[in-house]
């Protein structure tokens, strides 16, 4: 028996020495490129990781379809990659908020265009992270009958406050009790449970995005928007940004153009309705290049379409279109999000944070 | 050695020979566990290969060494002592605590509703007997997660708010902020009457083993148990009148007192921990209580009769006879239940408790060690299964019958 035991540990440290051989890497590709578009043209569908729960960011419509920012970015990337966005080249992988890391180092989803707060942590643990979409802070929303004081920091003192297990917000607390001297309780849940608990009184005050504090108050259940205070103060920098595995520039870059796309086309004036007639009859010279009628920025190498700007416009809108769809008072009514002005997140031009390169 | 024996060796080796290789049994048996070894060696080695690899791909850190980097993570109504300033390795720790503390008492819960539960199925009232059935079956067949979710977000939290919370006399508050009673706060003398306790514990031991023995002698009821308890309690209250007298009552009492929206001072149960609890006795203690009634129903009907024609009453039937029997079926099984029990903690996250899940996702979020972590979280569980098992095994040999 002890030969074979020594047989079968030597035959076992073969195997293992022959799976640790290092695999043949790509010559032919530019350094920095992976794999990651191939993928998803073998797969013939692209997964973005995001959560269900956030009416305007990202939910379940009435018809059962993912709806709302991050999925339209989705629609976006699939149009970028196929040419356009069909119910089956994308694909909403839902995740809760608190699954993100594990999510980004399995390597098995494209992109995450979950309510994502950008920290530096986060950049060098999680993945890249592309371009700002949306600056927010962490917000407070308390209830009326709390006896908290909108915006006085002070006043969260000795009560308690609500917020989703697994996000960054339960270090944002921390670092709020010491930055003010105060101490409150802090139960967590998954987003759903916050809600619930809220809505039941477990807590007074519930921590979230500063962006998504519209949303949660309108998804209560057991009491009217009007029973709670959205707190205009906020804490810290929540910026969120849509974010890819690292190791891939090709797909980093494709991703990220894509956003620059939404961008562009907005300050050029190109939108849903009239790119086709703006890629056959502008006279902007910006337009055509930004079109992909003058030749090429690059699609070559990210192997897209020239025309991909055209796609993709035809699919989702410019940035200021997406934003209308979801922040502005007919998305309200139409119970598709939630209106607020629109802030850091307008162009440059108009006094926002919105500056991104050109198409060129 | 001698010739005969060298002979007899080479006379064996020939017969051995004669059977072919892939027929001989020795042969065989070991091929089959070299084979089993392979695929399991190689399995394991394929998986580490893969986390290795993707892991160094992603330039994923594998190593242990964040644990001792400041957590700033922030957990609320902590067992023991705890600041966003300590280590995350000390966060963890107090995960391990919380979950230890929920398991521990849905242990001890559970032993006893199911013990009940058990009886009562072997009830002749038929109305006890039905109530108990239907509790088992609902229970049984509806997911862990399910009740949980239901105890918190449809019971506990439906209880009033703190403002017009339901006082009971004691005073005891009952609000969705959680339960509130009167608590004694430890003085500068309490260490000094736990000491006046424990002398009064080893008196009684003693003077409990010398009536058992005089019982046992003399065949006169001594009362031992009574004794002892007698001497703890005049003990207890001796030391406490002491002390009180000398002007330092070891625990001075803490009552609770609603200060905004929570209440201050004395003693609360979060609702988060109450929940998880409930939850999770009300669904062990079925499955306790099954393994209960099974053990007593499996001990001979002749032995019960025979020991009530000798006159033995109800109880002593119970204490002498079922009981050290039934014991010894109980014991296996129900530490397997209590194994469950833990694991079922887990779904802590559902009711907002911090347990070693919940902490180990927020410290995942803050260091980005996945891949440690959760081999932390697997190997405390493993740990604390261990050790139940074990406790279970030595329990279990010290009743078996001694076989002769």
């Amino acid at each position: 028996m002890n030969t074979a035991k020594v047989f079968a540990v030597a035959l076992a440290a073969t195997v293992l020495a022959a799976m640790y051989a290092p695999a043949q890497e790509d010559a032919t590709k530019p350094a920095g490129y992976g794999h990651r578009l191939e993928i998803v043209r073998d797969r013939g569908k692209i997964l973005c990781a995001d959560n269900t729960e956030l009416v305007a960011w990202s939910w379940i419509d009435e018809d059962g379809k993912n709806r709302g920012f991050g999925p339209d970015y989705c629609r976006a990337y699939a149009a970028a990659v196929f040419g356009d966005a069909t119910d089956d080249n994308w694909e909403i992988v839902n995740i809760t908020f608190a699954e993100r890391p594990t999510v980004m180092q399995s390597g098995e989803i494209d992109v995450m265009t979950i309510a994502n707060t950008w920290t530096a942590h986060r950049e060098v643990h999680w993945g890249n992270f592309v371009d700002i979409v949306h600056y927010a802070g962490l917000g407070v929303i308390s209830s009326k009958d709390s006896g908290i004081v909108p915006n006085d920091w002070q006043s969260l003192d000795g009560t308690t406050g609500c917020t989703g297990a697994g996000t960054n917000y339960v270090q944002m607390a921390a670092d709020m009790e010491s930055e003010y001297g105060i101490t409150f309780e802090l139960a967590l849940y998954e987003i759903g449970g916050v809600r619930d608990a809220y809505d039941a009184g477990r807590c007074d005050f519930v921590l979230t995005g500063s962006d998504g504090t519209g949303s949660f108050v309108r998804q209560l259940t057991r009491s009217t928007p009007d029973d709670h205070n959205i707190w205009t103060s906020v804490f810290g920098k929540d910026p969120w940004a849509m974010l890819v595995p690292h190791g891939d520039d090709q797909w980093f870059d494709l991703i990220r153009m894509v956003g620059w796309i939404l961008v562009n086309a907005e300050e050029l004036g190109v939108t849903q309705d009239n790119v086709e007639d703006m890629y056959a009859s502008s006279p902007s010279v910006k337009v055509q290049r930004l079109l992909g009628a003058e030749g090429t920025w690059g699609q070559d190498r990210l192997q897209i379409a020239d025309d991909v700007a055209v796609n993709i416009i035809k699919e989702v809108g410019n940035f200021g279109e997406i934003i209308d769809r979801y922040y502005s008072v007919e998305a309200e009514e139409k119970g598709w999000g939630f209106y607020r002005e629109r802030g850091p997140d307008n162009l440059y031009l108009r006094g926002g944070l919105m500056y991104v390169p050109e198409n060129t | 050695m001698s010739a005969p024996a060298q002979g007899d060796l080479s006379s064996r080796v020939e017969t051995h020979s004669s059977v072919p290789l892939w027929r001989n049994i020795h042969v065989l048996r070991a091929a089959t566990q070299i084979v089993a070894a392979l695929l399991i060696v190689g399995l394991i080695g394929f998986l580490l290969n893969n986390l290795f690899v993707n892991a160094g791909k992603r330039g994923v850190d594998l190593g242990f060494g964040f644990l001792s980097l400041r957590a700033s993570i922030k957990i609320s109504n902590a067992a023991i002592p705890y600041s966003p300033d300590n280590s995350y390795f000390y966060a963890f720790l107090v995960g391990v605590v919380h979950t230890l503390r929920a398991t521990l008492l849905g242990i001890v819960l559970a032993t006893i509703l199911g013990v009940l539960v058990g009886v009562a199925r072997l009830s002749h009232n038929w109305l006890v007997q039905k109530i108990f059935a239907v509790y088992i079956g609902a229970i049984r067949n509806v997911p862990l997660i399910v009740t949980c979710y239901f105890f918190y977000f449809g019971l506990v939290l439906r209880m009033p708010i703190t403002r017009e919370a339901i006082h009971l006399p004691g005073p005891i508050f009952l609000s969705n902020r959680g339960v509130y009673t009167i608590w004694g706060e430890p003085t500068a003398s309490f260490g000094t009457w736990l000491l006046i306790l424990l002398a009064a514990l080893i008196a009684g031991y003693f003077v409990r083993r010398a009536l058992r023995n005089r019982e046992t002698r003399t065949g006169m009821p001594c009362y031992p148990n009574l004794a002892a308890l007698a001497l703890l309690v005049v003990g207890g209250t001796a030391g406490w009148m002491a002390l009180a007298g000398s002007g330092a009552p070891p625990l001075l009492p803490s009552i609770p007192e609603l200060k905004g929206t929570n209440f201050r001072g004395g003693m609360r149960m979060t609702p988060e921990y109450f929940a998880l609890v409930a939850c999770l006795t009300v669904y062990i203690a079925t499955y306790i209580g099954e393994i209960v009634r099974g053990a007593i129903q499996s001990i001979p009907r002749g032995q019960l009769e025979a020991a009530r024609a000798v006159g033995l009453s109800e109880i002593h039937v119970l204490r002498y006879i079922v009981i050290p029997q039934a014991l010894r079926i109980i014991v296996p099984p129900t530490i397997g239940q209590y194994i469950n029990l833990t694991k079922g903690s887990s779904l802590a996250i559902v009711v907002g408790y911090a347990d070693i899940y919940v902490v180990t996702r927020n410290i995942i979020e803050q260091s980005g060690s996945s891949a440690p972590m959760f081999l932390l979280i697997i190997a405390t569980y493993l740990l604390i299964a261990a050790v139940y098992s074990l406790i279970g095994n030595l329990y279990n040999r010290s009743v078996q019958i001694v076989e002769r």
